[in-house]
């Protein structure tokens, strides 16, 4: 759900539509438009719409460069501003559209409020947000016809990804899969869920969103795989840790090496490093499946 | 004071015994995978005779469940025993070992390991940043009261250094506020948790907990003679700085390590003496340091598994110990305030 709104009430359903609709109250054209970005989606699908917007782009958000959250870290020229938490900085810059995320800061937002058009993104839970953020992008910087393109390249990318996923014989289900870190499990309706599913698992998780899960929980629905972020290790040395983890060490996934290490920041990505994550996923999943068929091959019927 | 029977005592040791019994079987049972307590014992006694077992029962009940347990019975004996030693220090019902700081410290030694990244070194990084944190604070404290040996100095050194070591929690925090994962896993240590832990966790804290057990019961004769005051139980041979360094050392090593192995549990140490207290004796006070730390330990370690096991029952909402003893901790806090200034 997208929300947009200028001046002095807050963002209400019907500013929604017109959002939705790409009209809005300003007298600045779409396309003509000076955007700033205060969340890390935005920075990424700024830079998906190529070169007419980048010129346009006049503040991103504070972890635009951070690339455990951002696939276009040090993309963006150093001279536009990173904006932090002060509303001033916004504010100098003057921009004629700042996009936000439901989840920023209430204060900050009610500090730009009626000073200035805002876009909130509302909705970060997979492939199908990401196509309706681009879509709602798109349309606030009057580059409908650039995120037509990004969505279809995203589309063929999904496509491909499914059309590789192992076959499975009559009554096979898809392997399972559980990522897991922190104590928390990516729940249904989450990027991960799209990105498992496009790559070729069975998400373990029964109830949607980030669920607190602990070791227990986890060693007693034996995912087949297991995903863990890499955090500020290398991938290899997350992996090894687990032989360590008291109960997870135990997991099959784990003695038999089905766990796949992820590293930042494709499994918090809510842009297309999400596909990064299906491919990623992927690979092991297709790696174990041919060497299936072969073992079944070379073994005497 | 009519004295209490012996059958009352050991009536009063069996009750608390059994209590404590029956929350460690419940604990091991309640959880996922639904095992019953025939499932359970008969995996224990596999394990223990060196058997095969079911390798999901292993990792679960054996892996994970025992050393929980376990780890819950010593760290809410060793937070009980350490709130019996302070308040008998400060000789007063409402301190508590939080004031002296120490698992504030620990918790900003690991809030920097968090910011930095040290946490995902290796599963030992976090014990010793907080141990190390624990241990700095205590060390500050020493430095600090090392000229003047009157109770109310430490005191006050303490709550200083507690609102100096949060407040640096809370300038790391807001220096990566943005990262979000960052912040939930500071959040979640600092709430406590037994989640994951395991037998290594168990071995890291078994020593300097056991240490600090029998560190505090050795104090009982010297806190007995504090009660009748700072004078006369110097003019009765108690150093009054030996007395401090030992109770500092002590209460230092019980929620430095318990703190350091499953994060910030609060108000343990204020509500468990009173408990015991309560348990123990019709007007809930009067009893010898003998007896009232031996039972801090026992009431402790029920009230912890009892939390902890709680907790688990109510997955998959998440309901940290921490959050939960704070909760009780605090109205308890205004409940005894209140009697105490009635009685006052």
């Amino acid at each position: 759900m997208v929300a947009i709104g200028c001046g002095g009430g807050s963002n209400s359903p019907s500013k929604a539509e017109s959002a939705g609709g790409g009209k809005s109250s300003t007298t600045v054209a779409a396309s003509e438009r000076r955007v700033a970005s205060r969340v890390v989606l935005a920075d990424e699908l700024l830079w998906a719409l190529g070169p007419e917007v980048h010129g346009r782009v006049v503040g991103l958000s504070p972890m635009a460069d951070d690339a455990r959250y951002s696939a276009v870290a040090e993309q963006w020229p150093e001279a536009t501003p990173r904006l932090g938490r002060n509303p001033e900085e916004l504010l100098a810059i003057a921009p004629d559209l700042v996009i936000v995320a439901s989840f920023s800061d209430a204060e900050y937002r009610a500090a730009i409020d009626g000073k200035v058009e805002v876009l909130v993104l509302d909705g970060f839970d997979g492939f199908d947000d990401f196509r309706a953020n681009l879509q709602t992008i798109g349309e606030a910087v009057g580059a409908v016809e650039a995120a037509g393109e990004v969505r279809e390249a995203f589309d063929a990318r999904v496509a491909k990804i499914e059309a590789r996923r192992p076959s499975l014989a009559e009554g096979e289900a898809r392997p399972t899969i559980a990522s897991w870190q922190s104590g928390y499990l990516a729940g249904l309706d989450t990027t991960f869920d799209d990105a498992a599913e496009a790559a070729g698992f069975r998400n373990v998780a029964t109830k949607a969103g980030h669920l607190r899960v602990d070791a227990e929980q986890l060693l007693s629905w034996a995912p087949e795989w297991l995903v863990i972020g890499c955090g500020e290790r290398a991938c290899d040395e997350a992996v090894a840790a687990l032989d360590e983890a008291p109960g997870i060490r135990t997991l099959e996934a784990v003695r038999e090496g089905r766990v796949i290490a992820i590293e930042a920041p494709y499994l918090g990505s809510v842009g297309e490093g999400m596909l990064e994550l299906a491919e990623r996923l992927q690979a092991p999943l297709r790696a174990s499946a041919q060497q299936g068929a072969k073992a079944d091959e070379a073994s005497p019927r | 004071m009519k004295p209490e029977s012996p059958l009352r005592r050991l009536a009063i040791a069996g009750g608390l015994a059994l209590a404590l019994l029956v929350a460690a079987a419940l604990a091991m049972t309640v959880g996922p995978g639904e095992f019953s307590l025939g499932e359970v014992l008969r995996t224990l006694a596999t394990e223990l005779g060196g058997g095969e077992v079911d390798r999901r029962a292993h990792g679960i009940l054996w892996e994970l469940r025992l050393p929980r347990v376990l780890l819950a019975v010593l760290v809410g004996a060793s937070l009980g025993a350490a709130g019996a030693v302070t308040q008998g220090l400060f000789r007063n019902p409402l301190a508590s070992p939080g004031v002296l700081g120490i698992s504030t410290g620990a918790a900003a030694a690991v809030v920097a390991g968090f910011s930095f990244g040290l946490d995902e070194r290796a599963l030992w990084a976090t014990p010793v940043l907080a141990a190390l944190g624990a241990v700095a604070m205590l060390g500050a404290l020493f430095g600090l009261t090392a000229r003047r040996q009157d109770l109310a100095y430490l005191l006050l050194t303490g709550v200083a250094l507690n609102a100096l070591a949060g407040a640096l929690s809370t300038v790391l925090l807001a220096i990566f506020l943005d990262r979000y994962d960052l912040a939930q896993k500071a959040m979640a240590w600092m709430m406590g948790s037994f989640d994951g832990r395991g037998f290594r966790h168990l071995s890291w804290a078994s020593l300097p907990l056991l240490a600090g057990l029998a560190g505090a019961w050795s104090l009982h004769r010297p806190l007995d003679v504090l009660v009748l005051g700072e004078e006369t139980a110097a003019t009765l041979g108690v150093e009054r700085g030996r007395l401090r360094l030992g109770a500092a050392v002590v209460v230092g090593l019980l929620v430095g390590t318990s703190t350091a192995i499953v994060g910030v549990i609060g108000f343990v140490g204020l509500i468990v003496p009173h408990l015991a207290r309560a348990a123990a004796t019709r007007a809930g006070r009067g009893l010898a340091h003998a007896r009232l730390i031996p039972l801090s330990m026992v009431v402790g370690a029920a009230l912890m598994l009892a939390v902890d096991t709680l907790g688990r029952a109510m997955s998959p909402t998440f309901l940290a110990p921490g959050a939960l003893t704070s909760l009780l901790g605090g109205l308890f806090f205004l409940w005894l305030l209140r009697r105490e200034t009635e009685v006052g």
